[in-house]
């Protein structure tokens, strides 16, 4: 799988591996509220404070901020499973291209993945920074492998955009 | 007719709104440290280095303060991180 720029206002990447590519693709549904467990939820919507004495705050920010957030993710999601209908199979390997504007969806929707496969399955630092590839004959290993497929596919795009 | 002037307490909210509010990044395994030094670039208009220089005291320390001041403007920064997925707080400053 390559990173590529195809012209000044679209990113992609090509030579998509077949599974890569079902990697990618599922990205929205994974991050669908209905797919979401209560720890990953607890994740995307973590409380404003650690002080007890704030409990208004609590409340006020789960009724009034934590909707404007699930738009927000809502939308990224969207605009992520528009893009992907562009993933386009080319011989044995599969390529997408994306307007450069979406790079901020992209980065906030590979980041609600991330966060919610690490959530479900609790990694922690060392099960994401192991240097040794992850074991790919069960789900853990296979998840962890998502992660980073993941984490390179923001990198890419962080660095497009900087 | 001579005139005086009695200053009333200052109610506990008034106090808790005048005093200085921290926002505070906290640590977590799966955000990328290029993605939170951008973050911090694009919330605060911080530059490279500062920016670098909080990320890496999220990373190494577990949380770095971010930013100081009023609490309705650190509520709308916690906000923002938010949005950004990121593990933020407010909290009073000093403490």
């Amino acid at each position: 799988m390559e990173f590529y720029v195809p012209g000044k206002s679209r990113v992609g990447f090509r030579h998509i591996h077949p599974l890569l590519a079902e990697l990618v693709r599922s990205l929205p549904a994974l991050v669908e509220p209905g797919a979401l467990s209560d720890e990953a939820q607890q994740r995307f919507y973590p409380e404003p404070s650690h002080d007890e004495n704030l409990r208004d705050l609590r409340s006020d920010w789960k009724a009034f901020v934590e909707p404007g957030l699930q738009e927000q993710f809502r939308s990224a999601r969207d605009v992520v499973a528009a893009d992907l209908k562009s993933l386009v199979q080319r011989k044995d390997t599969f390529e997408i291209t994306i307007p450069l504007k979406h790079a901020d969806a992209w980065l906030n929707v590979l980041n609600q993945a991330r966060l919610a496969l690490a959530a479900d399955l609790g990694f922690n630092e060392s099960a994401l920074g192991a240097t040794e590839p992850p074991d790919l004959s069960n789900e853990r290993g296979m998840n962890i492998f998502r992660v980073n497929l993941y984490a390179f596919m923001q990198q890419c795009l962080i660095e497009q955009m900087e | 007719m001579a005139t005086e002037t009695t200053e009333l307490p200052a109610s506990e909210t008034e106090t808790e709104l005048a005093q200085p509010w921290n926002v505070v990044v906290h640590n977590d395994p799966v955000n990328l440290m290029s993605y939170v030094a951008m973050v911090f670039r694009r919330v605060f208009g911080f530059s490279s280095e500062r920016a670098q220089k909080h990320m890496l005291e999220v990373h190494e320390r577990g949380r770095s303060v971010l930013w100081t001041g009023e609490r309705e403007k650190a509520e709308l920064y916690v906000q923002q991180l938010h949005g950004y997925l990121l593990l933020a707080t407010v909290e009073r400053a000093g403490e």
